[in-house]
């Protein structure tokens, strides 16, 4: 049972959110120009580490607002929230 | 402030709870800056609720539900004008909601044990004040929950099509408080 | 009752006495006995027997980690098994027996097993009975398996669940605990203090101590009343935390209604989970004893030498008369001390250090009591109960000691299950031979016996500071005595020594297990049962794996533990489920016009998370009977049918239209004001995710239409491309789908009876063409209507704001009476659809299905990109051979094909051509209809396949267009 910190709303119970898989994808353009393997990346190959993920959540029962977060995947440990545009680091 | 009839009420030790229709509309406004928030203020007579989760009492109530969201407690006739004067310029969209939701006032001292029950938010005095409100899970819908003055008392607002169901939980969770 | 209830002391009541029966005896007891010491006190020596060997045993422990006396409690719906008899509060009329026996604990036919035991030694059903076949003994095991046996009748309790926050969460009333709980308390944090037994104060319940000059249980009794006292405190007996999870969330369970089978009274709930996130933790759980491993170890008056010392402190009951104490550490000291105190006998003290501190030993020798050190004890005697041991000296030489206890310590495990699942990490400390907390994972401090400090002072001290506390702790009177401990595993003699005694697993099986190379502590649980019992290893676990450490040469350290998972001690699926049941498991919609539908008859199912009608039977009327009734309303007059669910979105700005070709597959951009359009969304797979009617009512102003149970789905994804992919578009969305009802009108007479009802506009065909729609007034109401059709038949969907729906169902049945207005449910809607041919997203598609494989490639925009477009050039969605949407009609059959059966080519022996994903009777032709999804079905037309699965199987069909053709070929619609 993750509490994690909307940016907005501060820390709420994970039952208030919705996962949004792996932060930082960039979605690949002009489709003509992307070959299948590189759609074939952005659909189905997904980082997963054993270890400090960055992810997407959405406050879906709160302010719907999408933001990553950085989570150990071993020790659900979060060390970090940040809002869309904002510098990862 | 003349209240609507209740359409449902329940009373049980220590808590009442009535449920309403209420004038409610949403306005939208994309990336709004303070100079828009500083208008809409002053057209409202009221200190725009510009914070997450904050609420402002004026001549309407004004909460807080996302970055460029607010829910007035009016229906969008009486507010549309100020509105559209405020926001002019911006890209701004007032929905009327009124038939949308349910208000639900629920009183008494064991309030907050059957807010506990629904929710996993904190509603502790310390945290929780009157100026606030929040959006949570309650009794598995989306609810915004704002805390009375008193410190005894919730506005509780949910979609209309779960009042059915909001109903059923009510009259179920308050029985605890019966024994 | 025999004499063994002490005539003083104890914590019980003895004016109010209690009547309760064990294996259909009469006993009694007192107010503040559990069953156990109840038992106990009437001399009750067998209570129950093993759950392989079925060998008699006795009380082991006083508390949660009895593994012997599992009993049920109480009879029909509110019969309970597999409890703990030392957990069972007594009760008035409490009726109890043993689990695993038959017919009684005392005569039981299972202990056949005993004779059998070479035959079932660890891992037993992979070897001994395989041959000739597992098969046979396979129902004979089972039955002869398991504990209990549970009610199989309605549960008639009530189970609560609440969520709390606080400061600071004390979990356990001990000295420590009470001294962090009183710290934070008198500091004004919100503090919760938890404690599993019905009373506050831990250890110091009955063991002897001076704390502030008072008696610990008088010092315990005050703080905790204090701590409760205080506005922001909130103290918990009866109540287990039972799990401790990520960021400092905990799973408390509350036995509200307190005795098992006890029957609360109305309302009050039997059992409450509470669910509580605490900013720290103080963990003071305090310690469990182990038991030693010899042989024997399990006769009935064998027990834990500090249980001896409780059920004689606490509740007045001597386990024996003549005692004998086996010890590998000072702890036992005190038991012996305290057996004599109230009268007893102690035959002998059996030390297996050679050279334990000598004020131990010399305070009992001057009391007149044996002491042999070096030794050990190698058998007990006596059945079904102890009468004697056999202790084997220093030099070898054994001496047979009469005994009916023998009190043994094996040394101290401090509890630190909910340490671990908070993911701390554990240190092996070599001199105090145990596993004690090392580095916190989370905020949390664990204190007292619960860290491995077992010195009262200096306990207090840490629970002191944990809580905050500043300036002096509490102070026990007497300094903290060292304890020493000299590790003793395993006795080497012949004979079963117990190590899991609730699995019936012994040292002999830990030794099998080695020898099988299943030396990890995970293959040695898995392989030997060992810890997966109810007790969960409490006095097994450390035991077991210093004994495999001991047999493979490894330290205790490198052996390790398993991992610790919740719940702490068994916890009821009631509890768990909650009030979450029934109506309230799912929250479901209902309609805005709910009530009239009630009032018309509906049969209500639950579509999508809706609550909507199936149809309307009349009276003696079959579900069948009204569906093909209102289906041919719609086809001969008008239907009316609440189509509210509706996702209706508004989606506003210049870049309104824009954002709405990138997220369709086909075009919105170009749709006139006024006119509806049409559209398929896509993922970026390229499967089907939503359909709709989208309606444009200004250059900047769409009104998005999504499925019924797409709505809430469709505007979070709307929000998700706006926020992530484009947030410089200038375009907002507003969600609006339960502020409107819609009510359609469907059928020739459905302008007739939109007239009648009264709207303030033209309706007629040019003035109000198809896919157009209209703001205005329909019987007064302000309204917005749609000409969109989901049934063939002219159709008007009517929305007006969700509180005027029951008024405008009113106003259109009335004005349609003379037209003959059916109410048309779900049942009958579909079969409309299903006669035109129309899919039904998620009957007709599933996850994989692209715009191509439902006939909709030619609407997809060519040349501009949108969400889905990429994928559908990928070479699987390129394939020939893909599902496509078709029409399936019967050979010489008006039976409708069933759902879901699958189509093969005649001859062919295997495979699936497709399958059929709608079907049913239209009442229109009298025959069957349905739709199909079949491999390159759209270059089959009129080729025959063959049902090959459910009912039907081998009968013949034909593929067609989707929809059904009239005797001319011509197609049915309006």
């Amino acid at each position: 049972m993750l509490l994690i910190a909307c940016p907005w709303c501060g820390p709420r119970d994970e039952t208030e959110f919705v996962n949004g898989g792996e932060a930082h994808i960039d979605r690949p353009t002009p489709a003509e120009s992307v070959s299948d393997a590189d759609w074939a990346a952005y659909l189905f190959f997904h980082d997963n580490p054993r270890g400090w993920l960055a992810e997407r959540w959405v406050h879906a029962f709160g302010c719907r607002q999408w933001f990553n977060v950085e989570r150990d995947t071993v020790t659900h440990e979060i060390r970090r929230v940040w809002r869309l545009g904002e510098p990862r680091a | 402030m003349g209240e609507s009839t209740a359409l449902w009420t329940l009373a049980a030790p220590g808590l009442a709870i009535a449920e309403r229709q209420t004038p409610a509309s949403v306005l939208r406004i994309r990336r709004p800056d303070a100079a828009v928030i500083r208008a809409l203020g002053e057209a409202f007579g009221l200190s725009w609720p510009a914070a997450p989760n904050t609420v402002a009492e004026g001549a309407v109530r004004i909460a807080w539900l996302a970055p460029g969201e607010w829910l007035l407690f009016a229906s969008a006739e009486p507010v549309g004008e100020p509105v559209a004067t405020a926001c002019e310029g911006w890209l701004h969209h007032l929905s009327d909601v009124t038939a949308g939701y349910r208000l639900w006032r629920i009183e008494g001292p064991r309030s907050r044990d059957l807010l506990a029950k629904g929710a996993a938010l904190d509603t502790h005095p310390r945290v929780f004040r009157s100026g606030q409100c929040a959006q949570t899970l309650f009794a598995k819908v989306h609810a915004l929950v704002i805390p009375d003055r008193s410190g005894d008392a919730f506005d509780l607002l949910t979609d209309v099509s779960f009042a059915g169901h909001v109903r059923a939980w009510f009259i179920d969770a308050a029985e605890e408080f019966r024994a | 009752m025999s004499g063994r209830r002490l005539p003083g002391g104890g914590r019980i009541d003895r004016n109010r006495p209690l009547n309760f029966t064990f294996e259909g005896r009469p006993y009694r007891g007192y107010v503040g006995d559990t069953l156990a010491s109840a038992l106990l006190a009437a001399g009750v020596r067998v209570v129950g027997r093993s759950f392989k060997y079925h060998r008699p045993r006795g009380l082991l422990a006083a508390g949660v980690e009895e593994a012997n006396a599992l009993v049920q409690v109480g009879e029909g719906a509110r019969a309970e098994v597999n409890l703990r008899a030392t957990e069972v509060e007594l009760h008035e009329g409490l009726t109890a027996r043993a689990v695993n026996c038959w017919p009684s604990a005392r005569f039981d036919v299972g202990a056949v097993n005993n004779l059998f035991g070479r035959l079932l030694p660890a891992g037993f059903y992979y070897k001994t009975f395989m041959w000739p076949d597992w098969r046979w003994f396979e129902p004979v095991i089972r039955r002869a398996a398991g504990l209990g046996r549970p009610s199989i009748l309605p549960d008639p309790d009530r189970y609560e669940t609440r969520h709390a926050h606080c400061d600071l969460l004390v979990v356990g009333s001990g000295p420590a605990g009470l001294a962090a709980a009183l710290a934070a308390s008198r500091r004004g944090e919100r503090v919760m203090l938890v404690e599993q037994d019905p009373l506050p104060g831990g250890s110091l319940l009955w063991r002897p101590a001076q704390i502030d000059g008072r008696s610990g249980s008088d010092w315990a009794e005050r703080a905790a009343a204090e701590i409760a006292a205080a506005p922001d405190a909130l103290v918990l007996t009866r109540t287990t935390a039972i799990g401790y999870f990520d960021h400092n969330a905990l799973a408390l369970l509350e036995r509200v209604a307190g005795a098992a089978g006890s029957p609360g009274p109305d309302h009050r709930p039997r059992q409450r989970l509470w669910s509580v996130r605490a900013r720290r933790v103080v963990l003071a759980a305090g310690a469990l004893e182990r038991p030693l491993v010899f042989p024997g170890n399990d006769r009935p008056g064998v027990m834990l030498a500090s249980a001896v010392s409780e059920y004689a402190a606490r509740w007045a009951a001597r386990a024996g008369d003549e005692a004998v104490v086996f010890t590998n550490n000072d702890s036992a000291y005190a038991a012996a001390h305290a057996l004599l105190d109230t009268g007893g006998r102690v035959a002998a003290v059996v030390d297996s250090r050679p050279a334990p501190p000598a004020r131990r030993t010399a305070s009992l020798q001057a009391r007149g009591v044996r002491t042999l050190l070096g030794a050990s004890i190698v058998a007990t005697h006596g059945r079904p109960a102890l009468t004697g041991v056999t202790i084997r000296d220093a030099e070898g030489h054994d001496h047979r000691v009469a005994a009916d206890v023998l009190a043994m310590s094996g040394g101290w495990n401090p509890t630190v299950h909910l340490f671990s699942q908070s993911g701390g990490a554990l240190v092996w400390d070599g001199e105090q031979a145990l596993f004690r907390p090392g580095r916190s994972a989370q905020a949390e401090v664990s204190v007292g016996a619960a860290a491995g400090e077992f010195g009262l002072s200096t306990a207090i001290e840490q629970g002191w500071r944990a809580g905050g506390g500043e300036g002096a702790p509490p102070l026990a009177d007497a300094a903290d005595e060292r304890w020493t401990i000299g590790p003793l595993w395993r006795v080497p003699a012949r004979g079963k020594a117990f190590v899991d005694f609730q699995n019936d697993v012994t040292a002999d099986d830990i030794a099998l297990s080695a020898r099988e190379n299943f030396v990890s502590v995970e293959h040695l649980k898995r392989y030997t049962t060992l810890g997966m019992a109810a007790d969960q290893g409490k006095t097994s676990n450390v035991n077991a794996l210093a004994i495999m450490a001991e047999l493979t040469g490894r330290p205790i350290a490198d052996v390790g533990t398993t991992r610790f998972r919740p719940p702490f001690t068994p916890a009821t699926f009631g509890a768990i489920g909650g009030r979450a049941r029934g109506e309230l498991f799912q929250p479901l919609r209902r309609l805005p016009a709910h009530d009239r539908h009630v009032q018309a008859g509906a049969a209500f199912e639950e579509y999508g998370g809706w609550l909507r009608p199936a149809h309307y039977p009349g009276a003696g009327e079959s579900a069948h009977a009204a569906e093909q009734r209102e289906a041919l309303a719609v086809r001969r007059a008008v239907g009316l049918f609440d189509g509210s669910p509706l996702g209706k979105i508004d989606v506003v700005g210049a870049d309104a239209a824009e954002f709405l070709d990138r997220i369709y597959a086909n075009t919105l951009s170009t749709l006139k004001v006024g006119r509806a359009r049409y559209g398929l969304m896509l993922n970026e797979q390229g499967a089907v995710i939503d359909d709709g009617v989208t309606v444009r009512l200004a250059a900047d102003h769409f009104l998005v239409g999504t499925t019924g149970g797409g709505a809430d789905r469709i505007a979070a994804w709307l929000e998700e491309w706006l926020q992530c992919e484009w947030p410089d578009l200038d375009v907002l969305v507003a969600p609006v789908t339960t502020a409107w009802a819609v009510l359609t009108l469907s059928g020739p007479k459905a302008r007739d009876v939109l007239d009648a009802a009264g709207v303030d506009m033209a309706i007629g065909e040019e003035d109000f063409p198809h896919m157009t729609f209209r703001e205005c007034r329909v019987a007064g109401v302000p309204a917005r209507i749609s000409r969109v059709s989901f049934t063939g038949e002219v159709s008007f969907e009517v929305s007006v704001a969700a509180d005027r729906a029951c008024e405008l169902w009113d106003r259109l049945r009335l004005a349609g009476a003379p037209f003959g207005l059916a109410p048309v449910g779900i049942e009958a809607w579909m079969l409309l659809r299903m006669e035109m041919g129309y899919l039904h997203l998620g009957a007709d598609t599933d996850g994989a299905t692209t715009p191509d494989d439902i006939g909709w490639g030619r609407v997809l925009k060519r040349r501009r990109d949108f969400v889905g477009r990429r994928s559908l050039t990928r070479p699987e969605l390129l394939r020939k051979d893909r599902l496509q949407f078709v029409g399936v009609e019967a050979v010489d059959s008006t039976v409708p094909v069933p759902v879901g059966s699958h189509l093969r080519s005649p001859g062919l022996p295997s495979g699936s051509e497709g399958y059929v994903t709608s079907s049913g009777l239209s009442p229109t032709l009298g025959r069957g209809v349905a739709l199909a999804m079949v491999r390159a079905g759209r270059s089959r037309y009129g080729e025959e396949l063959l049902v090959i699965t459910g009912e039907g199987r081998g009968r013949r069909v034909r593929v067609t267009v989707p929809g059904v053709r009239g005797p001319g070929g011509e197609p049915l619609d309006g």
